[in-house]
């Protein structure tokens, strides 16, 4: 086995890195492929949280990266899915405890036991950010339709590009459909076209996105979500296989209003 | 500081300037980890800026230096040269390249150096054959010409004229020098901000389909025009 590196970053922050990586890597895992996901925001850790693994860290990659534990010690085993793997971040340190030739070397320790490496890259464009592309086979950009979210998408894009890692890949997150045909807010195609890198997902807005994150249930683990079939999606795109994109039409969210509504007037 | 064949190290207000003049890259290289890594304690923390004179510079190159010096816990935030290749992709990785006050002897030179180049600047121009993204900067005294579009992010200055093929929706200042027959031209006008010379554009609100357009000061007032090839613009 050698695994692929999926680094999933932004610039920006706030506009749902770690949900999809959390997403991806529950959609991955579901699979059947062996999944470890890193942690690279070190100081602001919150993968843990939104994979519901917080009470269960023991070791993390800094003490990995300063040899107190072996790599298998830090992994922490997702009691879910089998085979799904969280190092994570430690909370008392920042980004300095760690640098891209230390991220290198935790990767390719792990190149060979697992199928998939996915990590969470914290916001910005600092040091942080240059530990979690380093590694990377694969890079993803999330962001928002919104024109500040862009604008620092294209600023990562175009760093990408200059450590020669590129082309990076696109996902745009929280998209309204209702919004986007109104005029209010950019439509995918909008931002596909300012970035001009291959898309490789649609997320749509969605409340139970929030409410998930706050249980550490990850979406993608409900068979019934729209919203988890869509990173389900970009999961077999990563794979390599070809899959439509989902129809963010009104009609489904018309009745989802609708539904909202009356839940309104019931209560 | 001690000095060496291949590498000489002096303080300057911004941290430690590293001249790496001569010798193969990898030789200069290798002698400066050994540098560092010998003088763990004096380096440590350290914010460097290394001048490498004419030698042009692959991104892997600049990229591997940077991060073997931040495993020692060194930063390099500016790389120096007179090469453009390897100017550009220091630039592009986020690095400066140059010193904010030029105070000393040789910078002084390179100061009239480009005094003499303006001069000149009707007959050289940069070709930047990609999409400027956000954050990225062209600057030059000579004309730009960008193959391409400009992001919005993206900044252009140049002493002559700027000619965008592909949409301009960043910022472009032409005639940075004072020049104000200079001309910006692009596929498609949308920028943030025009300037020619020291005249700012106002902004301009455009909908639907666009047409090549032209932008330059006549009678020191600022004009956008469609591009038309009669008017031998």
């Amino acid at each position: 086995m050698a695994a692929t590196v999926v680094t999933i970053t932004s610039g920006k922050g706030g506009v749902g890195k770690t949900t999809t990586t959390a997403n991806l890597a529950v959609a991955l895992a579901e699979d059947g492929f062996k999944v470890v996901c890193i942690d690279g925001d070190i100081g602001l850790r919150n993968l843990d949280v939104v994979l519901g693994l917080e009470n269960r860290i023991v070791y993390d990659l800094v003490d990995i990266v300063e040899n107190r534990c072996r790599i298998r010690q830090a992994m922490i085993r997702d009691k879910r899915l089998e085979e799904l793997y969280l190092i994570p971040a430690a909370q008392t340190r920042d980004k300095s405890a760690v640098s891209p030739s230390d991220m290198i070397r935790v990767c390719d320790e792990l190149r060979n036991e697992v199928d998939y490496i996915i990590i969470d890259s914290p916001a910005g464009i600092e040091r942080g950010f240059r530990n979690t592309i380093a590694p990377a086979d694969v890079i993803l950009v999330v962001t928002n339709p919104e024109v500040s979210a862009v604008r620092d998408a294209d600023r990562i894009i175009g760093l990408v590009e200059a450590e020669e890692k590129g082309p990076a890949k696109l996902i745009i997150n929280r998209v309204n459909p209702g919004l986007t045909k109104r005029g209010d807010m950019l439509t995918p195609e909008d931002v596909v076209e300012l970035l001009a890198i291959e898309l490789i997902g649609v997320i749509p807005d969605d409340e139970n996105v929030v409410i998930s994150t706050n249980r550490g249930q990850p979406v993608a683990l409900d068979p019934k979500s729209k919203t988890g079939q869509a990173f389900k999606n970009i999961a077999k795109r990563i794979q390599g296989q070809t899959v439509p994109f989902l129809q963010l039409d009104d009609k489904g969210d018309f009745l989802s209003r609708m539904a909202g509504l009356f839940k309104q007037g019931g209560d | 500081m001690e000095n060496s064949s291949l590498v000489q190290i002096k303080g300057i207000r911004e941290g430690l300037l590293i001249s790496a003049e001569n010798g193969t890259w990898d030789d200069r290289k290798a002698e400066l980890l050994i540098m560092v890594k010998e003088k763990e304690s004096f380096f440590k923390g350290a914010r460097v800026c290394l001048d490498v004179y004419e030698t042009p510079l692959r991104v892997k190159q600049i990229t591997q230096l940077r991060d073997q010096l931040l495993d020692l816990d060194v930063t390099l935030w500016a790389i120096l040269s007179t090469a453009e290749t390897t100017l550009n992709n220091a630039r592009a990785l986020g690095l400066e390249t140059s010193l904010p006050v030029k105070k000393d002897s040789k910078e002084g030179k390179e100061n009239k150096d480009s005094n003499d180049r303006v001069e000149n600047a009707a007959e050289k121009a940069v070709l930047v054959n990609k999409t400027l993204r956000a954050g990225y900067k062209v600057e030059s005294l000579d004309h730009v010409i960008i193959f391409g579009d400009v992001n919005p992010g993206a900044e252009i200055v140049s002493a002559g004229n700027i000619i965008v093929w592909g949409k301009l929706k960043g910022s472009a200042i032409a005639g940075a020098e004072g020049n104000k027959k200079a001309v910006i031209c692009a596929m498609e006008l949308r920028p943030t901000q025009l300037r020619i010379g020291d005249r700012v554009f106002p902004p301009q609100q455009k909908k639907g389909k666009t047409f090549p357009e032209v932008a330059y000061i006549e009678n020191d007032d600022c004009k956008i025009e469609l591009w038309n090839k009669e008017k031998g613009r």
